[in-house]
């Protein structure tokens, strides 16, 4: 079963849309759950996203993407 | 402290804070002059020439982890950087971090008689709501970065304060800068405010106020 990378919910108030920044992981890498996947960028605030599984990594959006809190930018199956 | 050192050191007390082996850590710092780009800004078009062209003309870059944009650095800036660990809230977090951050700057420079607020102001450098401005101009810029630990999250928050300048040698860098990584954005000096330019003395005196509100 696929787990979801979310951009996290509990950082910020209100509607503020972020950016993918980088991806430190590539599509198809095997990663570990805890591993830095990528980064996001919101008010001048750079967010480490880590892996929240063990297993492949799927990115479904790409590096420069507007996000937003909750959106899924890639899945680990 | 030379630049690399003082990122060498955010990075070390980030990771000591997200790995639990410390709670908390605090620097004041300065440096020498040169360019502290967040590092997302390698991919664009550009940034090795960019770097190249700043490098020779005397503004060295330096990447560096926290969001936002290019800022100098140089012997009229000064840094703090406070790292902590935020704990789970139900939000405001990131306001939460940049209020702890910018608190001590606005008592210290209201221990000096001078009001400060949260601002964007147009034309400054690395601009963000979570500038302190002295009327109307940037005085502090802020940034921050965040790293999941159990409980909450590590955060690392930068603010850069003006003790001189920027000199309008320090604007043409940024602004070739721009130019060479093709973003269409100009910085203007006098957006910003400098203790320099509210009394003879007010830099000394500020440190010594900052100094104190970190004690």
């Amino acid at each position: 079963m696929a787990t979801d990378v979310t951009v996290p919910t509990d950082l910020w108030e209100g509607d503020l849309e972020a950016v993918i920044t980088n991806w430190l992981a590539s599509d198809g890498q095997a990663v570990k759950q805890g591993a830095l996947l990528a980064e996001i960028m919101v008010e001048k605030s750079q967010f480490e996203v880590t892996a929240p599984a063990d297993g492949t990594l799927t990115i479904t959006q790409a590096a420069d993407a507007i996000v937003r809190k909750g959106d899924t930018i890639g899945r680990i199956g | 402290m030379a630049l690399a050192d003082a990122l060498d050191w955010e990075a070390a007390r980030l990771a000591d804070v997200a790995s639990g082996r410390a709670g908390s850590a605090a620097l004041l710092w300065q440096c020498e002059r040169a360019l502290a780009v967040p590092a997302a800004m390698r991919s664009r078009p550009g940034f090795d020439a960019a770097c190249a062209r700043a490098a020779g003309a005397g503004w060295p870059v330096h990447l560096r982890a926290t969001g936002g944009d290019v800022v100098p650095q140089g012997p009229g800036v000064l840094n703090l950087t406070l790292v902590f660990m935020q704990p789970k809230t139900d939000g405001h977090m990131l306001d939460a971090a940049y209020l702890r951050l910018t608190a001590p700057i606005v008592a210290a420079l209201a221990a000096l008689g001078q009001a400060a607020s949260h601002a964007p102001v147009d034309g400054a450098f690395c601009d963000g709501r979570f500038n302190v401005a002295i009327g109307g101009r940037k005085f502090a810029g802020t940034a921050q970065r965040w790293r999941p630990m159990p409980g909450g999250h590590a955060v690392q928050a930068h603010a850069l304060m003006l003790l001189d300048g920027p000199d309008a040698g320090a604007v043409d860098a940024l602004n070739t800068f721009y130019a060479d990584c093709g973003i269409d954005r100009r910085i203007a000096a006098g957006a910003h405010v400098a203790l320099a330019d509210l009394r003879a003395g007010a830099a000394e005196d500020f440190v010594r106020c900052l100094s104190r509100q970190l004690a």
